[in-house]
């Protein structure tokens, strides 16, 4: 049954126009590579949306399978079944001239040394004026964003540090830094 | 003179004193301009001046305006005789004096710039508090009236933003750019050229939300930027030193990350897996049943019509099924279901039985297996031992056996045996002396060698530490060039500031070369006083000398005179004659003083004449005879009223 379904999504390619192929099989790249998600909008006239998503996730899991393995040409081939000469070498084609960007991405996806990790910040730096008691402070504070991932979502942890802290927390940021090197070299 | 009125007049000009072009010198100045460039510079250093811009037409009227704009400079601190008539009756050097005052009066424009210089901290301070104390002034506008809350006010009206709810986060995503295209000569595959013409979407569309692309497109550049000055430092330091080539060098040190990391991660599988081991089995099935049991809820719809109907058909073949048993279940009915619950316990407790001895059997088979293939591998190790002895035995048996061959007739034997041996010892010894001789050129040639490749490391240490000094230099030049075109850009700017200034570097010159005027007649005056007091040493001198002679001369003769008539003759002509001479003297001296006078008095008159006394005196009786008709108007009038 599953095997089936497989052959199915997989097939299915064949409803486009050879011109459509390989921009759709970019498209999903770049799903996988967390850009632009692909829409069903633009194909909703070939595809139904059950036969929609499994493209999607055929391809999406081959493409990742491909390169996580480093399939070679002909074992991609085998996995696309009874698929046409052509539209398995476009396959291929788009497999090879992206593998470097897929391949960066699953390690991102992969790397992380603990359940939280640290994947964005942002900061702003405040100048207080002045409070209800006194009437010139001129104190300024940096408002930092840590945005951290576990799994699929994000928390936004926002903390206010005055000077004193901000050296604080960039001196050790710098001690991890130093270790980071001495790894490297 | 010609310098300071030049001075003076464009610094009038600046204020915006409307001076005309062909004025050059303050001789040209008429009484109405006097007036209005006074009291424009009395504007321009106390602003609470109230005085009107020209002079009024009736005379008491001038005359009061003259009185106040002479009480305002004395006010100013103005040291010298002034009064209405300074203005109204002009004089060149008295108006120079005052104007030179005011001039110098007036607020500096360099005292901005020393302001501006005061610190970035109080001036953003300042803009803050401003802008601050504008918008507090201003009215409050709502949100959807202004885009991106940029608004058009404030006086002068400028665009500035307002509010902070437009701020977006800075949040990079990673962007995609053809790589590889620079290089002409390396070809791109066709599938990557297709790719970047026409599939790739431009940066701009790359990232989720359009706010993200300028910050994506930073900090990109800001980390391949890093990521260059890493590698370059790198390589500087560790890089070098390793003579390798570039790409080896990296390909080295990935190995060495890989290994590392290889490393780190067996240990810890290893330290986990002892204790792992005993709950893998168990953590094993849980795995496996969470799988199945996510695999089963997988599925995207919800309810698609394809499982609805496979539901449905199932459920109606277990309905039938159900109820075929029921109906079999009808027809043994004639037993009791007692009867019946206990025969079936009773066969599934033989059947459980059953198989649980199947199942120890087969335990005991797997075991008995086990034990079996353990013996197999015992006994072809066994074997295996069995026939290295063997072959040994036998290798010992052949040789003994042709010992026992040879035994019979030894003596002739051992001969031999002692003539091989001795042979092969010649031989060793030949071929020991050929060695020696191949030998020693060999090892010359190795030390030379040695010697030749210790000297190209040496060399090549060499030349790698120039190089690094050449790269530090490299850096260091390039530092310096930069620093230098940063500051020749200061001064350029700089001295376009300055250029704007001309009169500045006029007037220092024109201020040399009065200096050096002045030196000039300096020196003139020096030599003239010197000449002067030539003279007056050359005169004393001379009267000295008169005198003696004149005293020698008298005595001489007046001791003659006691006896010769002509003696005292001589003696009475030269006392005449001694009188006549110091009276002329003292003539020349006084018309010396009378000349001196004389040119003093001169010197008088033209002071005199320049003052314009004859003209100022008819200004100011023609202006008497106007003042004197107004009163008499004003009396008239006066008594037309009463």
């Amino acid at each position: 049954m599953a095997e089936n379904r497989e052959e199915e999504g997989l097939l299915l390619l064949r409803k486009l126009e050879s011109k459509q192929v390989s921009s759709v099989l970019h498209t999903l790249v770049d799903g996988v590579c967390h850009r632009c998600q692909p829409s069903y909008q633009d194909y909703s006239k070939v595809w139904s949306l059950q036969q929609w998503w499994s493209v999607v996730d055929m391809y999406q899991s081959l493409i990742k399978a491909a390169v996580r393995e480093s399939f070679t040409k002909d074992r991609i081939y085998q996995e696309l079944g009874a698929l046409s000469e052509d539209l398995k070498q476009t396959v291929v084609d788009v497999v090879n001239s992206r593998r470097d960007e897929i391949q960066n991405q699953l390690m991102a996806e992969t790397h992380n040394i603990s359940q939280a990790v640290l994947s964005d910040f942002d900061w702003k730096v405040k100048l207080i004026m002045s409070s209800d008691k006194i009437s010139s402070v001129q104190e300024p504070v940096v408002s930092l964003d840590l945005d951290i991932g576990s799994g699929q979502d994000n928390t936004i942890h926002s903390i206010e540090l005055n000077k004193e802290e901000l050296d604080k927390l960039i001196s050790s940021l710098e001690g991890a830094n130093k270790v980071v090197q001495q790894l490297k070299a | 003179m010609e310098e300071v009125d030049h001075i003076i007049i464009h610094s009038l000009r600046v204020i915006g004193c409307d001076i005309e072009e062909d004025v050059t010198n303050l001789k040209q100045f008429s009484t109405e301009l006097i007036v209005s460039a006074v009291i424009r510079c009395l504007k321009v250093i106390n602003s609470d001046v109230d005085l009107p811009n020209s002079l009024p037409g009736g005379m008491s009227a001038k005359f009061r305006i003259g009185t106040s704009m002479a009480a305002h400079i004395q006010e100013l601190g103005y040291r010298g005789e002034i009064g209405y008539q300074t203005f109204l009756y002009s004089n060149e050097q008295e108006i120079r004096r005052v104007l030179m005052f005011l001039v110098d009066k007036l607020p500096k424009e360099t005292a901005e710039a020393v302001e501006e210089v005061l610190g970035a901290s109080v001036l953003l301070q300042r803009t803050i508090a401003s802008t601050l104390a504008q918008q507090l002034n201003s009215v409050w506008t709502p949100p959807y009236l202004k885009q991106n809350s940029i608004t058009w006010r404030g006086s002068p009206p400028h665009w500035q933003r307002e509010g902070a709810s437009s701020l977006c986060k800075f949040h990079a995503s990673h962007l995609h750019i053809p790589q590889g295209m620079t290089d002409l000569k390396r070809k791109l595959p066709k599938a990557l050229r297709s790719y970047y013409s026409q599939s790739l979407p431009y940066v701009t569309n790359q990232t989720v939300h359009h706010n993200d692309t300028s910050s994506s497109v930073i900090e990109k550049m800001a980390s391949e930027i890093t990521a260059q000055q890493e590698w370059e430092n790198e390589w500087n330091q560790a890089g070098l030193a390793s003579r390798l080539s570039e790409q080896e060098y990296r390909e080295k040190k990935k190995n060495k990350i890989r290994k590392r990391v290889m490393d780190q991660l067996r240990q810890d599988v290893q330290r986990s897996g002892d204790f792992a081991a005993s709950r893998k089995a168990q953590d094993l099935q849980q795995m496996i049943d969470s799988i199945s049991s996510r695999a089963g809820s997988s599925t995207k719809t919800k309810g698609s019509r394809f499982t609805h109907t496979e539901q449905l058909i199932f459920a109606k073949d277990e309905e039938k099924t159900m109820s075929q048993m029921g109906g079999e279940s009808e027809v043994g009915q004639g037993h009791s279901e007692e009867e019946i619950q206990n025969q079936r316990d009773a066969e599934v407790e033989g059947l459980r039985e059953e198989v649980s001895g199947l199942v120890s059997r087969l335990e005991q088979m797997d075991l008995e297996m086990r034990k079996f293939t353990a013996s197999i591998q015992q006994m072809e190790e066994v074997v295996s031992t069995q026939g290295s002895t063997n072959a040994e035995k036998e290798e010992a048996y052949t040789v003994k056996k042709r010992t026992l061959d040879l035994l019979p007739d030894a003596e002739n034997n051992i001969a031999k045996l002692q003539s091989v041996v001795d042979g092969s010892a010649q031989r060793l010894v030949t071929l020991a002396n050929q060695w020696e001789k191949h030998r020693a050129p060999l090892i010359d040639q190795y030390r030379e060698l040695k010697d030749l490749s210790s000297k190209k490391e040496s060399e090549g240490e060499k030349k790698l530490e120039e190089i690094k000094a050449f790269r530090v230099r490299m850096k260091e030049v390039a530092d310096d060039a930069r620093h230098k075109d940063e500051h020749l850009k200061q001064l350029v700017a700089e001295y376009e500031r300055m250029t704007k200034d001309v009169n500045r570097s006029a007037y220092t010159q024109r201020i040399m070369e009065i200096v050096s005027n002045i030196k000039k007649q300096k020196d003139g005056i020096n030599t003239v006083l010197i000449d002067t007091r030539a003279v007056q040493k050359e005169i004393n001198q001379l009267t000295g000398k008169l005198d003696r002679t004149f005293t020698v001369t008298d005595e001489l003769i007046f001791r003659n005179a006691k006896k010769d008539e002509a003696a005292k003759k001589a003696y009475r002509h030269l006392a005449a004659l001694h009188e006549s001479c110091e009276l002329l003297i003292s003539t020349v001296e006084e018309t010396g003083v009378i000349m001196r006078e004389i040119r003093e008095l001169e010197d008088q008159i033209e002071n005199e004449s320049k003052n314009k006394v004859l003209s100022n005196l008819e200004k100011i009786t023609s202006d008497y005879q106007q003042m004197k008709k107004e009163n008499t108007a004003l009396m008239a009038k006066m008594k037309q009223r009463s």
